[in-house]
């Protein structure tokens, strides 16, 4: 297999449909949306992570945010806040309970742990993945793009960039 | 296996649907594109085309560096229905080919 020049936790960009846009007949009939996986890690000397949980990249969440209904096997990596705090979004309102300084783990780098604050919400139940807010990929990590968009004569991306975070004062 | 663990298919069955979505979504084939750009849309559309309302294991596989990266493979390694189950049978891989590993949740219309 290919030399792999990637050595940092990544975010990948996907390709994803848009029905309204091919109904349109836009030139660009597709979306992209970043995403990655994370566990979340016990604190103290144990090495425990939990199972291996997909997020999206998503600019406009004021903090990262889990399924409520993944608690049943994420329960003993989350301390939650006993009150729970009420948002709005561009969308919709709702409400959670917030774990802060969860260790946060990524896949590349599974023995360095990041703080993340987590909000856990049933708002997000059955969607399938859980949000990443910039506030914690920034706080640790520097965005550096590699790769490009290559459009192929199909009109679809044949290759697309792939986010890599670095690690910040490193 | 866990019930809701899809098994395996054979890659060559899989390597064969996903062509043939590919043809039927652009109405194009491998003799439209330059080899890297059809290699390139088969590994883009991958996740799209073959596992819609699924949780999917994979690793990927890049080649080239800076601007010149590209995908070569995305190498499924599970998929399910359910997080739980598809977590199940990745804490069976040893703990050092668990690393790297993504997982991902395609939504059921993603095929772009």
């Amino acid at each position: 297999m290919a030399k792999e020049s990637l050595r940092y936790p990544r975010i990948l960009v996907y390709l994803s449909s848009s029905p309204l846009l091919r109904e349109h007949a836009a030139d660009r009939p597709w979306t992209l949306y970043a995403a990655t996986a994370i566990r979340l890690a016990a604190g103290g000397r144990q090495r425990k992570q939990s199972s291996s949980l997909p997020v999206r990249l998503d600019t406009g969440a004021f903090v990262s945010a889990l399924p409520e209904e993944w608690l049943r096997f994420l329960h003993s990596f989350l301390l939650l806040d006993f009150d729970p705090v009420s948002f709005g979004t561009a969308a919709a309102r709702g409400s959670g309970r917030l774990a802060r300084g969860v260790r946060t783990v990524f896949p590349e780098d599974p023995d360095k742990a990041y703080a993340f604050d987590w909000l856990v919400t049933p708002g997000l139940n059955g969607r399938g993945y859980g949000l990443l807010a910039m506030r914690d990929i920034l706080t640790y990590f520097t965005i550096r793009t590699v790769g490009a968009l290559q459009r192929s004569p199909a009109g679809i991306p044949s290759t697309l960039p792939v986010l890599e975070l670095i690690p910040n004062r490193e | 296996m866990n019930e809701h663990t899809q098994p395996t298919r054979q890659p060559r069955d899989e390597e064969t649907r996903l062509d043939r979505k590919i043809r039927s979504l652009l109405g194009k084939g491998p003799l439209d594109c330059r080899p890297e750009e059809w290699r390139g849309l088969r590994e883009q559309l991958r996740l799209a085309l073959l596992y819609p309302g699924r949780y999917v294991a994979f690793r990927d596989h890049y080649t080239g560096e800076g601007a010149s990266l590209r995908l070569m493979h995305r190498e499924v390694l599970f998929d399910s229905r359910s997080l739980a189950a598809l977590n199940k049978r990745l804490a069976k891989l040893p703990e050092e080919a668990q690393q790297g590993v993504q997982v991902a949740f395609v939504e059921p219309d993603q095929a772009p």
